[in-house]
């Protein structure tokens, strides 16, 4: 009943600030949340450019998928309210898809909790996952989401984020629910809009290995799907094409976000460094750059191999903290997700510091941008800084929620305190396997 | 004796000819005379140039912008005048009269006021820009009002004061000009032949080195100092603690305020301006280039902006043309249909498709079968995430 009453307000609050062309202004030139990949701007510039010379092909204009361009300049042209009406019911499906994903992925690890009973150490009940988290934490989840000025920012920007998150919720959901086409569908929208969720191929295999109901090899999880995700891939592309017939067009933005070329300030780590970067060093440093952002996913899909879902997690929170073009929307997504392991914040290390970084550096971030840009009596630095301090605080956040997560996989078996000291047992990290 | 009758007729005729016109001849004279030594000049410019900038060159900014005042007095308007100056007197933190520059401590006339307009101004002011304006290389998007647009019955004014040096002028304290460049660029515009006459004004340290070296024809030149002198300020504004203008603008604009836009002083009169007594420098002139002997050549060639009225005595009635179409009526007795056609904003660019008036051509609309793919498509996704959600 709570989150219909989320939704609702959600919905609410959204129109209300559709109604306000002054915050739309001010939100839509936040360099935080729009981004020249997803800026709303830039959509509009490349739809005039399209109508008029048949090329959007401009350093300064759109930069995002052909078939986004597509989809938005038909509904402009014939049905321009629709597009708001686009953008909240993307953000309400992804709420209700994080809903019914919290809901069974939830009741699925209570079942498997009371089916390992016995393999429990005694006296850890307090912090295992309860009922009551089954009932309560969706709610939250929805709420958050629908309720969190990040994603209210991305939404009222009509950013291409939104769209994003919308993917991934529904991979998300689709992946407790184990079938491979549905996921495989969902990451190659994905990964068409940007290539960074290519990684969840992944996670995929391992979701569709844990949560189908008829058991397979993790081989034949991982072949198949590979298998659907280049069919949806092929299709996808060949539909691009057919919209706008020129090769050039169809990997365009894949160069973008690979290359990284512009070089407008946001909440990322690329822009500042390639702004200084020498020419000879610059191809060796997006190289590094990328790899920072791709490297994650393999050691991880090995580690958490039968915590598909902490898996999946992690790769959203490093894609939207690492990618060439991040913004708040990337973060506001697996933000929401963080009350999914709220059994496990007994062993966050610092929470309130982080949290305290985290809203800290968000009111620094205009704050400073306005000192740099309007002011004048600060610089680059100062901008860089208070985003570096937001990064900061994101990857804290991620890696103090992964310790506590290997940390109560632990406890659970090994009992809440650890060996006495000065006796012979050694400790052994072992995962629920 | 055989007398030839022919060269006789034609003694008389001349005879009775010029005894008829006699009366005229005085005025057959003077238009005789006017055509080599009046100026047939057609506008006139001026380019006012002051090189330095900080708040110890006040009179240097002073001098350029008195000259400025007097010329436009005497009639060139400010879309003729090119006023070069870093401008950062009249709003310099040290200025106690903020927005106001003056040329006499007795604050007279403030020569900045309220319609002033610079050209170019700031850190503009190059030697290079300079160079530009004279000979017209400017970059295709620069304003008018920062073009020399002079023709070839166009008289320039060119004022320069800043501080000098043997054979060169600084600009700004970052660079300089040499008198062989400056020699050059007016060589370039004689060439182009972008002046008529030239008039060259220089009030600085050995002032007289920068127009050694002129070589193109129709140039006249006043330096305030010879090599080896320099030309020094006038008096201090104790009001404000620096120089507030330099001897031979102090005494030129003395001059200058006796002359109207009508009046007929010559240039002769004007190198008389500030002898070594009243300026401690000596000033310099060079006329050999000049082809008007200076005592007929008058102020108002180079200073002022004098058009020559031709009064009539006689008058015409200016008749409606029936061929003019009244565009307010739009009527189709008109027929002229180009007249009447509205332009509209995408049609007055080059594009592609600019043969097309309307958007969606047959080059635009895309192929049908993207429309039934893209359909298919949107329908797939529906399905799947229905399917999602409620499975």
């Amino acid at each position: 009943m709570y989150e219909i009453c989320a939704l609702f307000v959600g919905i609410g609050l959204r129109m209300w600030l559709f109604r306000m062309p002054r915050v739309l202004l001010w939100i839509s030139s936040r360099p935080e949340i729009e981004t020249p990949l997803t800026s709303w701007g830039r959509l509009i510039e490349g739809e005039a450019l399209m109508r008029n010379s048949q090329s959007y092909q401009n350093k300064h204009s759109y930069h995002g998928s052909t078939l986004l361009l597509a989809l938005i300049s038909y509904l402009n042209l014939n049905a321009p309210s629709s597009v708001e009406i686009l953008f909240i019911a993307s953000d309400v499906i992804s709420a209700v898809a994080l809903y019914l994903f919290a809901q069974k992925f939830l009741r699925k690890e209570l079942k498997s909790q009371k089916e390992c009973k016995e393999k429990l150490f005694k006296g850890v009940s307090s912090i295992l996952i309860k009922p009551e988290h089954v009932s309560k934490v969706p709610t939250i989840i929805c709420a958050l989401y629908m309720c969190n000025p990040f994603s209210l920012a991305t939404c009222i920007s009509k950013s291409s984020v939104t769209f994003n998150n919308l993917f991934l919720a529904l991979f998300l959901l689709s992946a407790v629910q184990g079938s491979i086409w549905q996921m495989a569908f969902y990451v190659a929208l994905s990964t068409y809009e940007t290539l960074y969720p290519v990684q969840l191929l992944l996670a995929t295999g391992l979701c569709a290995w844990k949560y189908q109901e008829k058991p397979s090899t993790l081989k034949i999880c991982y072949l198949k799907s590979l298998a659907c995700f280049t069919f949806w891939m092929a299709l996808i592309l060949t539909l691009s094409f057919l919209c706008e017939p020129t090769t050039s067009s169809l990997l365009s933005h894949y160069k973008f976000i690979l290359s990284a070329p512009d070089q407008t300030p946001n909440v990322g780590v690329f822009w500042y460094f390639f702004t200084e970067v020498f020419d000879h060093f610059h191809t060796f440093f997006i190289c590094v750059f990328q790899i920072n952002v791709l490297i994650y996913s393999i050691p991880m899909s090995i580690k958490l191999k039968s915590h598909p879902v902490f898996l999946v997690f992690m790769l959203i929170a490093i894609t939207g903290i690492f990618k060439s073009y991040p913004s708040v929307g990337d973060a506001s997504l697996w933000l929401c997700l963080l009350p999914l392991w709220s059994h496990t914040f007994s062993y966050l290390r610092y929470p309130s510091v982080t949290g305290a970084m985290l809203l800290t550096s968000t009111i620094l971030c205009p704050v400073m941008w306005h000192m740099w840009i309007n002011a004048h009596s600060a610089n680059a630095n100062f901008y860089f800084a208070a985003t570096l301090a937001y990064t900061t605080a994101l990857v804290l956040i991620t890696t103090d929620t992964a310790m506590a997560y290997l940390n109560w996989h632990v406890r659970i078996r090994e009992g809440l305190k650890p060996c006495v000291a000065g006796t012979s047992e050694k400790a052994v990290l072992r995962l629920m396997n | 004796m055989h007398i030839n009758i022919t060269p006789l007729a034609f003694l008389l005729y001349i005879i009775s000819t010029s005894h008829a016109s006699l009366a005229k001849n005085t005025k057959v004279t003077q238009e005789v005379n006017k055509h080599f030594s009046g100026s047939s000049h057609t506008n006139n410019w001026a380019v006012l140039v002051c090189t330095s900038r900080f708040w110890f060159n006040y009179r240097h900014v002073a001098n350029a912008l008195s000259v400025y005042r007097s010329v436009k007095r005497l009639g060139i308007p400010d879309s003729q005048i090119i006023l070069m100056l870093a401008d950062d007197m009249a709003c310099n933190p040290r200025n106690p009269r903020p927005g106001k520059v003056y040329n006499n401590k007795d604050q007279a006339i403030d020569v900045y006021g309220s319609d002033v307009e610079v050209d170019y101004r700031g850190y503009e002011v190059t030697a290079e820009n300079f160079i530009r304006v004279l000979t017209g290389r400017l970059p295709a998007d620069a304003p008018r009002s920062k073009r020399l647009s002079t023709d070839d019955r166009s008289n320039i004014l060119v004022y320069m004061t800043g501080h000098g040096g043997e054979d060169f002028l600084k600009f700004q304290d970052a660079e300089e000009i040499s008198n062989v460049e400056l020699a050059d660029a007016f060589e370039q515009m004689w060439q182009r032949r972008r002046y008529h006459e030239l008039l060259f004004i220089i009030d600085t340290c050995q002032a007289v080195s920068m127009f050694k070296r002129f070589y193109s024809p129709n140039i006249m030149a006043i330096a305030s100092s010879q090599v080896g002198e320099d030309s020094l300020s006038h008096h201090v504004d104790p009001a404000i603690g620096v120089y507030i203008i330099d001897r031979y603008t102090y005494h030129l604009l003395e001059f200058l305020e006796r002359v109207s836009p009508g009046s007929k002083e010559t240039m002769e009169q004007l190198f008389k301006v500030c002898p070594k007594h009243q300026c401690i420098s000596t000033p310099g002139f060079s006329t050999h280039l000049f082809s008007r002997p200076i005592s007929r050549t008058l102020i108002s060639d180079f200073f002022g902006s004098v058009r020559d009225v031709d009064v009539t005595d006689w008058s015409f009635t200016a008749k409606p043309n029936p061929e003019v179409v009244d565009t307010n009526k739009r009527t189709k007795a008109s027929g002229n249909e180009s007249a009447n056609r509205r332009y509209s904003y995408s049609q007055q660019f080059v594009t592609k498709d600019s043969t097309s008036d309307r958007l969606g051509t047959v080059e635009n609309t895309p192929h049908p079968l993207v429309g039934i793919a893209s359909s298919i498509f949107l329908c797939l996704m529906v399905a799947t995430v229905m399917k999602t959600l409620i499975s």
